[in-house]
C-alpha cells in the first residue's frame, strides 16, 4: 500500500480521492517536514516524521523539550506560525461526509476555509497552560458557546426546544385558552423537524448556550449551570483545564490532541483528568492523541507511542510493547534515566550530552552523538524507517533489545 | 549514611502571610502556609519534603533557611536558636547553610560572569579575591562537571542542566553543611534530570552534605531521600523512613503516591482518585486539614486536629485512624478499572 501511496505524492491535489486508507485509520502523517526560518539559520525542527492514528486508539507523542511534540500538533492544524512553514509531507484525515462515506482530505492541501471548518470541529485541541488559554475577558460558557454556534447546525436544537417549551406550557397550564394554538403549533414544528428552517441569532445563542451546559455536565464539571457564568480566574486550575477539555470537546471532535494538557497539574488532580479523558473517549468515540514528556502518563493512558528525538520519531509501537522491550537507544535510555517507584538505586543510568541545536542538527543519525552504539554508519547516514517486528517501527542502525545481536 | 545527630530541629514552625486589603491596608486575613510543623533533619541524610502546589514545601525552606523571618516556632541549628542570631553573626552563621532553587534562569543574573557567580558568595565573605578566588571558582566549577573555558561565559550561554550545574556549585561555594534543594530538577528534562540527581547523590558523600529535598515528583524524591515528609495544607501529615510508596498509612499519602503515573503499562489504573482540589490555606478546613476529600472522614476529624503519632519504625503519622484504615491502595491495582470519575 506504501508504494501506490508514495507513487502519487508527486502528483496532483485529485490525487488524494485515490489514495486508500485502512478503514479504520483516522490520520496518516507520512514525510512532515516543518522549518522555522530564524535569525540565527534554519531551524529543522521536523524531519521526514512520519505515524498513524488508529480509530479508538489514545496515541502518545512522547520526547524532550525541544524535539518536536507541539510543532507536531500544530501541524496537523496547520497552526505553525511565522517564521515557521510546513515544507513537505502529507497529513491525510479520514473523515466520514454527510451521506456516510469515507473520505480522505489532505490537511496540507486544503485551503485555509476548509481547515477552519476542521479545526475545533473535526480536530480539536487543548493547549499546555489552563492558566493562559481560557480568554480571560469573556465568560467560561460563552467561549464554549462560540465554538458551538460556529461549528454546529443548531436549527434542530432550536426547534426542539421550542417544542420542548410549548409542551411544558401545556403541561403546567392545560387548562389555557389558546390549547389547540399551541398543540398546532406543536404539530406544526414537529413536522419541519426534518427539514428545519434557519434558525435567528437569538434562538441560536439559547440553543448554544444549552450545549454548553451539557457539555459542561459531559467534562463532570461540578454545578455546570453555574459555571458558564464564571469567569476563568474563578476557576481553579483544574476546573479551568476541564472547561478547556469541555471546549474541545463540544462539537464531537473526531481527533482530541492534547497538548501537554496535564503537565500544570498536580498528580491528584492530573489523575483525575487523565482518567477524565479516556471516559470521554469510549463515551465520544474520538481518538485522542497525548503529547507529554512524562513516559508515566504514557505507561497510565496510551494504546500507541511515537517517540520523539530532536524532530524524529525514533520509535513507534504500541505501549506495552515500548515498554517491555524498548528497541531505540534513546528509548532505553530515557526509560532507564526516570527513578523507579518499585525499585532503589544508587544511581540513575544517564544519557550523556544534551538535546543537539537544530538549526546544525547532527548529520546522519540524529541521536549519534549521544548514543552509546554509534558507529560510523550512524554519522553518515540516516538510518532508514524500518518495521522490525510487527507493528513496532524505529530509524535505528544498531537496534537494542531482543533485537541485539541481530546481524546487520 | 545516617547518623541520628540532629543538625536541625524544627519545633512548632509556623509562617503566615497577612493578606492586606482596603484603603488603610487594614489585615483581612492570614494565609497558613506553614502551620505548626515540627521535624528533625539528621546530620548527613536527605530528608525528601513531597506536596502538591501551594502545600507549604518552599515556604517552609525558606523559613528554615531564615530567607523570611518566621511567624512562631523554633529552628534550632547545630544548638543555636537561628531567629536569636543577628547582625554579623547571621552572615557568619549563614556560610553553613545553601540553597539551590527551582529555576536555574530565574536564579542567576543573566549580565554577569559565571565566575562571578559562583565566586560572588566568597567575595563577600573575604574568603579570597583575585587569581585565588578564580582558581577556587574553577576547582568548584569542576566539581559539577563543568571546565575552565567555561568560567567568563553567560548564563544564557548554558543549557538548563548546566545551569542547575551552576547554580548547585554556588550553593557549595562556602562549604556550608546543609543545602536546601528547592525543585532542582523540575524544569529539566528526564535525561538531564538524571544527570543532575546523580551528581548531588555523589556531592553529598564527598562533602558530607545534609539536603533538605523539595520536590512535588514523588519518584525523584523516592530516589535522593533517607526520610520523606509528606506534606498538605502547611502541615506535615506523614513523615517515614521507610519506602512511602510501600508503607504509606495516611490517607492523603496514599493517595498521592497513588496518583503518580508510572512508567510501567502492568500497573496502570491504579490510581485512587482524589475527589476535589487542595482548599485554600486561608480559611483552612476545621480538624484534619485533608477530611474534606478524605474517604474515611469520620465526625471526629472535623473537630479534632490529629497530632502526628509515632506508629513504629520511626514512621509518624498525623490521622486519628492511622493504622486502622484499610488503605487498599494496592489492592486496587486490579480493581481499579471500575472507579467512577468524580468531580
Amino acid at each position: 500500500m506504501n508504494d501506490m501511496v508514495a507513487s502519487q505524492d508527486d502528483t496532483s491535489i485529485e490525487t488524494t480521492n485515490d489514495i486508500r486508507l485502512d478503514s479504520d485509520t483516522l490520520l496518516l502523517v507520512r514525510g512532515l517536514k516543518t522549518n522555522f526560518y530564524t535569525y540565527e539559520g534554519v531551524v529543522k525542527a521536523l524531519d521526514n516524521v512520519q505515524f498513524e492514528l488508529k480509530r479508538g486508539d489514545t496515541l502518545a507523542i512522547v520526547g524532550e523539550t525541544g524535539c518536536g511534540k507541539s510543532v507536531t500538533a500544530k501541524s496537523i492544524l496547520r497552526l505553525v506560525d511565522s517564521p515557521g512553514r510546513i515544507e513537505e509531507g502529507q497529513i491525510l484525515f479520514q473523515d466520514v461526509n454527510e451521506e456516510g462515506e469515507n473520505v480522505i482530505i489532505d490537511l496540507l492541501q486544503s485551503t485555509e476555509d476548509e481547515m477552519r471548518k476542521i479545526r475545533g470541529n473535526k480536530i480539536a485541541i487543548v493547549f499546555q497552560d489552563p492558566a493562559t488559554y481560557p480568554n480571560p475577558v469573556f465568560r467560561i460558557g460563552d467561549q464554549i458557546a462560540e465554538v458551538i454556534a460556529l461549528h454546529q447546525d443548531l436549527s434542530r436544537d432550536v426547534l426542539e426546544m421550542k417544542i420542548a417549551r410549548l409542551e411544558d406550557a401545556l403541561r403546567t397550564n392545560p387548562d389555557a385558552e389558546n390549547v389547540e394554538e399551541i398543540t398546532t403549533r406543536i404539530e406544526e414544528y414537529k413536522s419541519q423537524l426534518d427539514s428545519p428552517p434557519p434558525p435567528t441569532d437569538k434562538e441560536k445563542k439559547e440553543a448554544a448556550k444549552k450545549r454548553t451546559v451539557e457539555t459542561l455536565k459531559l467534562v463532570r464539571m461540578p454545578s455546570a449551570e453555574q459555571t458558564i457564568n464564571q469567569y476563568p480566574h474563578e476557576l481553579s486550575g483544574g476546573m479551568r483545564q476541564r472547561a478547556l477539555i469541555a471546549m474541545a470537546l463540544s462539537c464531537n471532535p473526531r481527533i482530541l490532541i492534547a497538548d501537554e494538557a496535564t503537565t500544570a497539574l498536580d498528580v491528584t488532580v492530573q489523575a483525575q483528568v487523565l482518567k477524565l479523558l479516556n471516559v470521554l473517549k469510549t463515551e465520544l468515540d474520538a481518538s485522542i492523541i497525548i503529547i507529554t514528556h512524562d513516559l508515566g502518563v504514557v505507561a497510565e493512558t496510551c494504546t500507541r507511542v511515537a517517540v520523539m528525538y530532536a524532530g524524529v520519531v525514533v520509535e513507534y509501537t504500541n505501549t506495552d510493547e515500548l515498554f517491555s522491550d524498548p528497541i531505540h537507544p534513546y528509548t532505553s535510555g530515557l526509560l532507564r534515566a526516570i527513578p523507579k517507584i518499585t525499585e532503589k538505586v544508587e544511581h540513575l543510568l544517564q544519557i550523556t550530552g544534551t538535546v543537539p541545536n537544530l538549526i546544525h542538527p547532527p548529520s546522519g543519525c540524529r541521536f549519534h552523538p549521544r548514543c552509546e552504539f554509534a558507529t560510523e554508519i550512524c554519522a553518515q547516514q540516516r538510518p532508514p524507517r524500518e518495521e522490525i517486528k510487527p507493528a513496532h517501527w524505529i530509524e535505528c542502525h544498531h537496534p537494542q533489545g531482543s533485537m541485539k545481536g541481530r546481524k546487520r | 549514611m545516617t547518623s541520628s545527630e540532629e543538625l536541625i530541629q524544627v519545633r512548632n514552625l509556623k509562617k503566615y502571610f497577612q493578606l492586606t486589603g482596603g484603603v488603610f491596608r487594614k489585615v483581612m486575613g492570614y494565609v497558613r502556609a506553614v502551620d505548626d510543623v515540627t521535624f528533625d533533619i539528621y546530620r548527613g541524610e536527605t530528608l525528601g519534603l513531597v506536596g502538591e502546589s501551594g502545600c507549604g514545601k518552599t515556604t517552609c525552606g525558606r523559613t528554615i533557611m531564615h530567607l523570611i523571618p518566621k511567624t512562631a516556632g523554633e529552628i534550632i541549628f547545630e544548638g543555636k536558636d537561628v531567629s536569636e542570631i543577628k547582625g554579623g553573626d547571621l552572615r557568619e552563621f549563614r556560610k553553613n547553610m545553601g540553597i539551590v532553587f527551582q529555576d536555574p534562569m530565574a536564579s542567576l543574573d543573566p549580565r554577569i560572569t559565571i565566575k562571578n557567580a559562583v565566586g560572588e558568595p566568597l567575595l563577600v565573605n573575604g574568603i579570597a579575591k583575585g587569581f585565588r578566588l578564580r582558581n577556587m571558582v574553577l576547582e568548584l566549577l569542576q566539581k559539577v562537571g563543568l571546565s575552565e573555558d567555561h568560567l567568563n561565559r553567560f548564563p544564557h550561554e548554558f543549557s538548563g542542566g548546566q545551569r542547575q550545574r551552576i547554580c548547585i556549585a554556588r550553593a557549595l561555594a562556602l562549604n556550608p553543611k546543609f543545602i536546601v534543594m528547592d525543585e532542582p530538577t523540575s524544569s529539566t528534562d528526564v535525561s538531564v534530570q538524571a544527570q543532575t540527581l546523580n551528581l548531588m547523590k555523589d556531592l553529598q558523600k564527598e562533602f558530607n552534605l545534609t539536603y533538605l529535598f523539595i520536590s512535588h515528583n514523588l519518584s525523584v524524591v523516592k530516589h535522593m531521600s533517607d526520610r520523606v515528609a509528606v506534606m498538605y495544607l502547611g502541615k506535615i501529615v506523614e513523615m517515614t523512613p521507610g519506602d512511602i510508596f510501600e508503607d504509606a498509612m495516611h490517607p492523603y499519602s496514599a493517595a498521592l503516591v497513588s496518583a503518580v503515573p508510572v512508567p510501567d503499562p502492568s500497573l496502570r489504573g491504579r490510581a485512587h482518585i482524589l475527589a476535589g482540589e487542595v482548599p485554600s490555606p486561608i480559611n483552612p478546613p476545621s480538624g484534619c486539614r485533608f477530611h474534606p476529600r478524605c474517604r474515611f472522614a469520620k465526625e471526629r476529624c472535623m473537630e479534632e486536629i490529629p497530632e502526628l503519632r509515632d506508629m513504629g519504625g520511626g514512621q509518624l503519622v498525623a490521622c486519628h485512624f492511622a493504622g486502622e484504615l484499610d488503605l487498599g491502595y494496592k489492592e486496587e491495582l486490579d480493581a481499579s478499572s471500575t472507579l467512577a470519575v468524580e468531580a
